[in-house]
């Protein structure tokens, strides 16, 4: 039996072209800023939900578009994270009565080492393989993880969720608190830049192109994996951290395997060979998300199509259109039928 | 032990049925520069695979200065001072010709887990340098899968170099090349072991650049070494004549 | 609660017949990834669509000619022939356009059919739960009761199983699918057209499944939601048994479709927890699966 094909084509490719995502980037910060400005809290609270899958997505395009695998349990993670900062929330609430801003930030913080935690013993196991094991591996302790969270009801009342979770008064504002997400993603996302163009980020990339390789260059390629998973995980959990105090509730369904797909789907749509892809698949699914269900009880057929059509006649994601698109334009331009280099 | 830089003993590995490498022992001196050779399916590949650390050895066990490295995992033994080119070039395809070998040398310098750095200043000099003794300097920008089949093989030569090996494993480093290219390449070879002392350890099927550039060869056969010496002594000898130069032209 | 026999026996036949169905569904995704390379998330979506329409034809005859548990015969093999031609439709319009595409897309693609098809089964049978009633006496059976229907669908299940194995290892188009399984390059090779071949597996794998839906209706009730949860676990079995392995899938689903059932005396909720236990451990035991081959990748 052979392994899926390789084809890194369209989908992996590295996220060349830097400078696209830092036009959408620059072009998207501004229009984020001024949401606010569109009329009632709607158009703010989607922002929100945006922003927060946005990151998530994001993170798990670390493992998939830089490094080349699939973490497709990655919303373990990410639940991890939302429930770390429920229980402290919910703690604190119970035994002050409402929860001060300290304990709000620290109910946040927890949440990264312990989604890094986590990542760290599943990832343990998860990089010793590649490939469609990788990808299963990670779907089956996502999924186990979730049951576990579905079915111990004493410690996350299982199936209720953990309802009622009351930030401080200054963050109960829903711009208030679409502010202070957009900063806590941006600086995530800064962060996130930077490891992209590190070292470290191109030794993902070279793990993804030729893992053989790349070892005989005298990289520890489950090491590399780990880490990169950690860190992966690390983020995720931030994005879960925002879920709780957003949505006031959390529950058992931001582990399961759906909420890993959208990952994935937010990756795909947007462009998985760009940084800035994730944000942009977000953008798209959540917006149509929160509009289409609006006016048609058919979101899923709404979407699957618009999937359907992604994936049949824009491979590479929304963004390897524009940057199609883009480069056409520029070699008329140019006039000039070379092969254009491209940027280190 | 003696000051030789690479010892091996009793080398032996199975595939299956198939003898692949047979109770080898060999052992090359710092400075050497040195080629082993045989028909295809001989072995040779097989023992740059267990040098390298890609297969472990079933019995028998290599030194590298004076360290027993039998065993240790691919990326140690490049750590340890031992690189490689693959027989079928193997590169980062979808990389740059730049970022592969910036990268490498990153990997070398130590810089695996730098977060925050620029992967684009680090090194930059030193891979142009390498690039440009690599014979690749009009092609830093192309991305490594759009290069002909020759300058894979010397991009690979960069990569295996950036990690500022003390011994040299090349498989077949000519392979695909033209003529021109291929001499030009075995210059380059030739002058990395007598202008910087780096030892080489290379196979190949044509004869000529065998002879003309090891100082020493070992024959392989069926996994087994059937003769290791000077050029003129593996020539002369009827053994090596019976089982390789019957088959092929010289 | 006591464990005694009888209580177990009933356990155990209840677990068997989780086994059938997850064995029929899974071994058309395991023959279907196994070929192709392909997995298709839709497989359980499509199983579903299958049991409405088998619902649908059943009122149907029962409507214009008479009750009879009977017509559950014709229904589920006019809904298996459809599904099988709707399964080709697919692989040939859609699924062949992705052989050389990464995993991710693979799911994308497929996970959108979920979307599609279950709105569309929204929009014609709408959300309630349907099932069709057989006038079957429960039977006695060491001291207790038990739904006869029980020994048809084990029944169903086996025979499909060694109908498969036997197309499999002893008929010209089985040999070839097999050596597809081990080597794509090869069979296209020998000359055969692996379009038509992929199209065909593709059908088969899917109207194994439709059959399934129409075998299980009496005693499952299908609604909207419950393809999800049983891809997950399909894809548990799969694992479990190696990809491409009939033998494995079967013994899979046994092991899994048990293991279930007597987890659920145990411990209610957590049942699904252990069937992912099992996969975690045999991915770091043996990734490729209890009776698959190992890849080097
Ligand atoms: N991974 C493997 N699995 C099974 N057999 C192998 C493997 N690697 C090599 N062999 C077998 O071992 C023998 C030696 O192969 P090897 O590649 O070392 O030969 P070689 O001398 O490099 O040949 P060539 O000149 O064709 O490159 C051959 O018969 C080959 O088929
Ligand atoms: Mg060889």
């Amino acid at each position: 039996m052979a392994m899926p094909a390789p084809a890194k084509e369209t989908t992996a490719k590295p996220p060349g072209q830097p400078d696209l995502s830092l036009c959408v980037g620059l072009f998207l910060a501004p229009a984020f800023f001024l949401v606010p400005l569109l009329p009632g809290e709607y158009p703010v609270y989607v922002a929100t939900e945006i922003l927060i899958l946005g990151l998530f997505a994001m993170s798990f395009n670390l493992i998939y578009g830089y490094m080349g695998q699939i973490s497709f349990g990655h919303a373990a993670y990410f639940g991890l994270g939302a429930y770390a900062t429920a229980l402290l929330m919910q703690y604190l609430q119970q035994e002050t009565g409402a929860v001060g801003y300290f304990g709000f930030f620290l109910s946040m913080l927890i949440a990264v080492p312990v989604s890094a935690l986590g990542a760290l013993i599943i990832g343990f196991f998860i990089v010793r393989l590649t490939g469609i094991y990788f990808a299963m591996l990670s779907l089956a302790f996502g999924e186990l993880l979730f049951y576990i969270v579905f079915s111990w009801y004493s410690f996350t009342k299982g199936d209720d969720g953990i309802q009622g979770l009351l930030p401080p008064a200054f963050f109960r504002d829903v711009y208030n608190f679409y502010y202070f997400t957009l900063i806590v993603v941006a600086c995530a996302l800064l962060v996130m830049w930077r490891i992209s163009r590190s070292p470290f980020g191109y030794t993902l990339r070279m793990l993804r192109e030729n893992a053989q390789r790349a070892a005989f260059v005298g990289i520890n390629v489950r090491l590399t994996m780990l880490v990169n998973f950690v860190l992966a995980g690390a983020f995720a959990g931030l994005a879960g951290s925002l879920w709780g105090p957003f949505q006031r509730s959390v529950s058992p369904a931001l582990l399961g395997w759906h909420e890993s797909g959208l990952a994935i789907f937010m990756s795909l749509i947007g462009g998985a060979g760009y940084f800035i892809g994730p944000v942009v698949g977000s953008i798209v699914y959540t917006g149509l998300y929160a509009y289409v269900t609006r006016f048609t009880d058919y979101w899923p057929l709404t979407i699957g199509v618009i999937i359907l059509a992604v994936v049949l006649f824009a491979p590479g994601g929304l963004l390897s259109l524009l940057d199609n698109a883009l480069r056409r334009l520029r070699e008329k331009r140019d006039g000039d039928g070379e092969r254009r280099e491209r940027k280190p | 032990m003696s000051g030789d830089l690479l010892r091996i003993e009793g080398l032996t590995k199975m595939f299956g049925g198939i003898q692949a490498a047979h109770n080898i022992d060999y052992t090359l001196s710092k400075g050497e520069i040195a080629a082993i050779i045989g028909p295809n399916g001989a072995g040779k590949s097989t023992v740059f695979g267990l040098i390298t650390g890609a297969q472990k050895p079933d019995t028998g066990r290599i030194w590298f200065e004076g360290r027993d490295i039998t065993g240790l995992p691919a990326h140690e033994i490049v750590n340890a001072g031992i690189s490689r080119a693959f027989q079928v070039a193997n590169i980062f395809p979808k990389l740059t010709v730049l970022e592969n070998v910036r990268s490498s040398l990153q990997v070398r310098r130590g810089h695996v887990f730098s977060l925050f750095g620029d992967a684009r200043r680090l090194c930059a000099e030193e891979a142009g340098e390498l690039i440009d003794r690599c014979d690749l300097s009009d092609k830093r920008l192309l991305e490594a899968a759009d290069l002909s089949q020759g300058d894979k093989k010397r991009l690979e030569l960069a990569i295996a170099l950036s990690s500022a090996p003390k011994l040299l494993l090349l498989d077949e480093p000519v392979a695909g090349m033209s003529r021109d290219e291929a001499s030009q390449t075995m210059d380059l070879v030739t002058r990395l072991n007598e202008e910087m002392g780096l030892t080489i350890l290379f196979t190949e099927h044509n004869m000529s650049i065998v002879f003309g550039h090891a100082k020493r060869v070992l024959l392989l056969h069926r996994g087994e070494a059937i003769i290791d010496g000077s050029p003129q002594e593996v020539r002369d000898s009827p053994v090596a004549q019976e089982i390789y130069f019957g088959e092929q032209v010289l | 609660m006591v464990y005694d026999l009888t209580s177990l026996l009933i356990q155990l036949l209840s677990g068997l017949s989780r086994a059938m169905m997850l064995f029929l569904l899974a071994s058309g995704l395991s023959l279907i990834f196994g070929v192709m390379n392909i997995l298709n998330f839709a497989h359980a979506t499509l199983w579903m669509l299958a049991g409405y329409l088998t619902y649908t034809l059943f009122q149907f005859f029962t409507a214009t000619m008479g009750e009879s548990g009977w017509w559950l015969l014709p229904s589920t093999f006019l809904a298996t022939a459809a599904l099988f031609a709707l399964g080709c439709l697919i692989e040939f319009v859609l699924i062949r356009r992705m052989y050389d595409r990464e995993l991710p897309e693979q799911l994308l693609l497929t996970f959108a059919l979920i979307l599609i098809i279950g709105d569309v089964i929204k929009m014609i049978w709408g959300v309630d739960n349907l099932r069709i009633y057989m006038p079957i006496e429960p039977m006695e059976f060491f001291d207790s009761f038990v739904n006869p229907y029980s020994f048809v669908v084990i029944g169903v299940g086996v025979a499909v199983a060694a109908g498969l194995w036997w197309f499999l290892h002893h008929t010209r188009y089985g040999k070839t699918i097999r050596a597809a399984v081990h080597s794509r390059e090869m069979v296209s090779a020998l000359g055969i057209r692996i379009g038509a071949m992929y199209t065909a597996v593709f059908g088969l794998g899917v109207a194994v499944a439709a059959m399934s839906a129409g075998v299980f209706l009496p005693i499952v009730p299908i609604g909207l939601g419950i393809d999800m949860d049983l891809i997950v676990q399909c894809f548990a079995v799969v694992v479990i048994g190696g990809f491409g392995s009939i033998l494995g899938t079967f013994v899979a689903s046994i092991i899994v479709g048990v293991v279930y059932s007597f987890s659920v005396l145990i411990w209610p909720d957590g049942a699904l927890a252990i069937i992912f236990v099992i996969l975690v451990a045999v991915l770091i035991w043996r990734p490729w699966g209890l009776f698959g081959t190992e890849l080097r990748s």
